[in-house]
């Protein structure tokens, strides 16, 4: 059979591509983590993307955002990326929302799960506070150079401030390529799993990632 | 039960300290500043990016047993033998 999902047609059950196509995912910044999420959740299946990020592509992104190409430094990173993944599937719900993160910000009650990929603790905090108040799933990213972390909180479990309290902002860190491509993965991932309401998800444990030494440690995290 | 904490370290602090995991023996509890002093014999350097002036430095995260020690009792946590103790500051960039 020559379809879309052809090749990926036996990993789900036809419940869970259902589940996929049903599900809207918000994603929270557009830049090393959320380009490749974006890019996974529609090749995947999801039916319907928000992408959140106010900011505009520059050249120094081009390292690692796979959205986007030369031609677009300027333009709004929303924009572009959905008018790249409506390049990639035609059925795609997606809307594209340049805004800040504001303390009052409504995520919709479509929303199935949040992606945290955004660049800085204390829009992430505010997110997962929001998303916490919804009843939402978030997923978890952040990256310094070789390393990263990720993790899922729950609805009803420990929060984002409770795991990370005391962690501090980095304007500037060492991004490429290779802690991008493996953590945006491992988010892709992660979110399909909570879709389709599998076991064996981040809630609870942290996945702690160092590409140096090819190192992965869970570490389980309470409350 | 062990006699020992296990204390391993993750992110950009293994671009500075190595080994990244040790087992430090215990006989007795010891508050969180009193043992991170004692961690400067194996990681020089460690106890002054850790803390200083009896307040913890931001941007390391120490989980105790999967716990922020920050929602604990902070430096004066009480470390017991068998304890983990996981530092690392997180990776802020998207």
């Amino acid at each position: 059979m020559n379809t879309f999902y052809a090749r990926q047609k036996s990993l789900f059950t036809v419940e869970e591509h259902a589940r996929l196509k049903a599900a809207t995912v918000l994603i929270a910044g557009l830049g090393g983590l959320g380009s490749f999420v974006a890019e996974g959740l529609c090749r995947a299946g999801v039916g319907g993307l928000i992408l959140l990020d106010h900011d505009r592509v520059s050249l120094p992104d081009l390292n690692r955002q796979i959205l986007y190409h030369r031609d677009d430094v300027g333009r709004f990173k929303a924009q572009v990326a959905k008018e790249r993944l409506l390049l990639v599937r035609d059925d795609l719900w997606v809307e594209a929302w340049v805004q800040r993160l504001r303390p009052k910000f409504a995520i919709p009650s479509r929303v199935s799960v949040v992606v945290d990929a955004l660049d800085n603790w204390e829009s992430r905090f505010i997110l997962a506070e929001r998303a916490e108040r919804s009843g939402k799933f978030l997923v978890h990213a952040g990256l310094s150079g070789y390393y990263g972390q990720i993790t899922t909180i729950a609805p009803d479990s420990l929060s984002l401030s409770e795991v990370f309290a005391g962690a501090q902002e980095d304007p500037h860190p060492e991004a490429y390529f290779p802690i991008c491509a493996v953590l945006g993965g491992l988010m892709v991932e992660e979110v399909l799993k909570i879709i389709c309401k599998r076991e064996g998800t981040l809630s609870g444990r942290l996945l702690l990632v160092d590409l140096r030494s090819y190192e992965f440690e869970l570490v389980p995290i309470a409350k | 039960m062990s006699s020992a904490v296990k204390v391993k370290l993750f992110g950009i602090l293994r671009l500075r300290f190595r080994p990244w995991e040790k087992e430090i023996s215990l006989d007795s509890p010891l508050s969180l500043k009193e043992f991170l002093e004692a961690l400067e014999g194996p990681f020089p350097g460690l106890k002054e990016t850790l803390f200083s002036r009896n307040k913890l430095q931001k941007g390391v995260i120490i989980l105790k047993n999967g716990r922020n020690i920050f929602h604990l009792a902070g430096l004066d946590t009480k470390i017991f033998p068998g304890d983990v103790l996981v530092i690392f500051p997180p990776g802020a960039g998207g």
